[in-house]
């Protein structure tokens, strides 16, 4: 709206409103009942037709009209458009697109290694003295960043499944019972495993400063997969004719769940606990008795081995960061290890339904143990590779010895 | 018709989807994938929804890459005619599946977290493969009788 305010001249109509004043808020659905009011405090004519040809709101003519004084002409502070944040950005498309990364331009980019700030302020806005705090209790870049966050970001959302409709369901047939009922298990505590990560992200994303939003837009991805792991597993265990088994002993969850620090759960969930996930999901996939099973666990997949590269790729811009931490996370580890161990035995409807599945029924289940013995291994090598890629070189030195022992020699 | 394994049939694949937008409609994948057929290796790159390059390379090569899928040559040729057969594989012939049984595995690296980028992509990499059922092959080595 303009300062300068012209001079109009119309006919007065009843009421006190001029008719092309009148006709102008009719047809802008102004109530009559302001334009009165208005005009009752001084606001000249003039004014109120500028606020009609901007497009203003009531509401937002009123506001101004406030700010200018009584009678007066319309004074606009326009302060908040004067701040001293960096102008003039300009972000670049590139093949993905415009990514989170891609605004990463000037200060923007800066992410600074203390975010103290417990605003919601965005990075880079101006602070407003005073802002409500939100009580975020992480404010060090070490303890939750990687590099590949803004790329894991963007490929979650460009690869998101829907389990509804891209599962091709229809091709689920009768399974015997044992194996049917073998998938039921398996999947209860795949269940159980994302509700474990739901529950932990959710304590502890809200500890994360905005000054590290990639890593808040990352967690928020990773909460979302777990939920639609969880929703596509139920539903695997619930539609051909089982149903769900027995609830999982729980261990491996307890360190996630006493977590002290970001880094303790991000170790514990997307360094450890992931990397037998991602192995799980490898097993489901190849071992597919059918299209539905083979592309769930396949998606699904995909998702965990986006987890297990954070996992990773956080470990060891931690450990380059603050090296000293280096025994601090082997031992959140050698914990892992030890819960993960002792679920392996405790959990004997697991045990036996991997050992129906891998051995393709009960009637094979000593050749399934068998190679439940294999693929532990399997599981075993892919993790300590991981950790060690992760900057933990040798761990296998300190793995946990039940782990250990299924790298011996047969 | 292009020979299994070659530049050209890997072209071929790239041409394929390429045409529409079935990698875009996976989202996005950055990896650099290797493939060894007997002592031929060849290199495809993924960049954002595209498979971009295509290049054979010498086989010490493949260690640049994210992973290498191996298997012998009949391995290769069975999956192979059982995509051109129905159209996308069957369970024994998916690249997971294949992965999964191969006690040495399918998929290889020497680093493991590059190696996950076969899980990551997986979809891709299947959508690429899925691919040749709509060219015709022709097979460098014949399946032993």
């Amino acid at each position: 709206m303009t300062q300068e305010v012209t001079s109009k001249t119309a006919a007065s109509t009843a009421g006190g409103i001029p008719a092309d004043l009148r006709e102008k808020a009719e047809a802008n659905n102004w109530p009559l009942a302001f334009i009165e009011r208005a005009l009752a405090r001084g606001a000249p004519p003039e004014v109120l037709h500028q606020a009609l040809d901007a497009g203003l709101t009531p509401l937002e003519a009123m506001q101004a009209l406030a700010g200018s004084g009584a009678g007066g002409g319309l004074e606009l502070g326009m302060a908040w458009s004067k701040v001293d944040t960096e102008r003039g950005i300009r972000a670049k498309l590139g093949k993905k697109g415009l990514t989170i990364d891609a605004i990463n331009v000037g200060s923007y980019g800066d992410v600074p290694d203390l975010w103290p700030d417990q605003s919601m302020r965005p990075r880079g806005a101006y602070v407003r003295p005073g802002a409500v705090s939100m009580g975020y209790t992480i404010y060090s870049k070490a303890e939750v960043w990687a590099d590949n966050l803004g790329s894991l970001y963007e490929e979650a959302i460009q690869r998101r499944w829907a389990p509804a409709t891209d599962i091709p369901w229809h091709t689920i047939t009768p399974l015997p019972e044992d194996r049917e009922r073998a998938m039921g298990q398996i999947c209860t505590e795949l269940c159980e495993y994302n509700y474990m990560v739901i529950l932990a992200l959710g304590k502890w994303i809200r500890e994360v400063g905005y000054g590290y939003h990639e890593v808040k837009l990352f967690l928020s991805t990773v909460l979302f997969d777990a939920g639609r792991h969880f929703e596509a597993f139920r539903k695997r265990a619930l539609a051909n004719g089982g149903g769900l088994g027995m609830q999982g002993t729980g261990d491996r969850l307890v360190p996630i769940r006493d977590a002290m620090c970001y880094s303790e759960m991000a170790t514990l969930v997307f360094l450890m606990n992931d990397s037998f996930v991602l192995s799980l999901y490898e097993l489901g996939a190849g071992l597919a008795q059918n299209e539905a099973e083979s592309r769930l666990f396949s998606l699904a997949a995909q998702d965990k081995a986006r987890h297990v590269a954070y996992g990773v790729e956080h470990t060891r811009f931690l450990l380059e960061h603050q090296p000293q931490r280096r025994e601090e996370i082997r031992k959140y580890l050698s914990k892992g290890e030890e819960y993960l161990a002792k679920d392996d035995v405790q959990d004997v409807p697991m045990r036996e339904a991997l050992a129906i599945h891998l051995g393709g029924g009960l009637e094979q289940i000593g050749e399934g143990f068998r190679k439940l013995k294999d693929f532990r291994r399997r599981q075993v090598l892919a993790y300590l590779d991981r950790v060690e890629t992760a900057g933990l070189q040798d761990h296998r030195a300190s793995l946990w010895p039940e782990l250990a022992a299924y790298l011996e020699p047969a | 018709m292009p020979k299994f394994p070659s530049v050209e049939w890997f072209e071929a694949l790239r041409d394929v989807v390429s045409r529409d937008d079935r990698l875009h409609k996976l989202g996005t994948c950055d990896a650099v994938m290797g493939v060894k057929v007997a002592d031929q290796a060849f290199e495809i790159t993924f960049e954002a929804f595209d498979c971009t390059t295509v290049r054979q390379i010498p086989v010490a090569g493949l260690a640049k890459a994210d992973f290498y899928l191996e298997a012998p040559p009949e391995v290769w040729q069975e999956m192979l005619e059982n995509i051109k057969q129905h159209g996308t594989p069957d369970r024994p012939y998916t690249l997971n599946t294949i992965d999964f049984l191969d006690p040495e595995g399918f998929a290889k690296s020497d680093d493991q977290s590059k190696k996950d980028s076969f899980y990551r992509y997986g979809q891709t990499f299947q959508q690429f493969f899925n691919a040749s059922a709509e060219i015709e092959t022709v097979f460098a080595v014949p399946q032993p009788a």
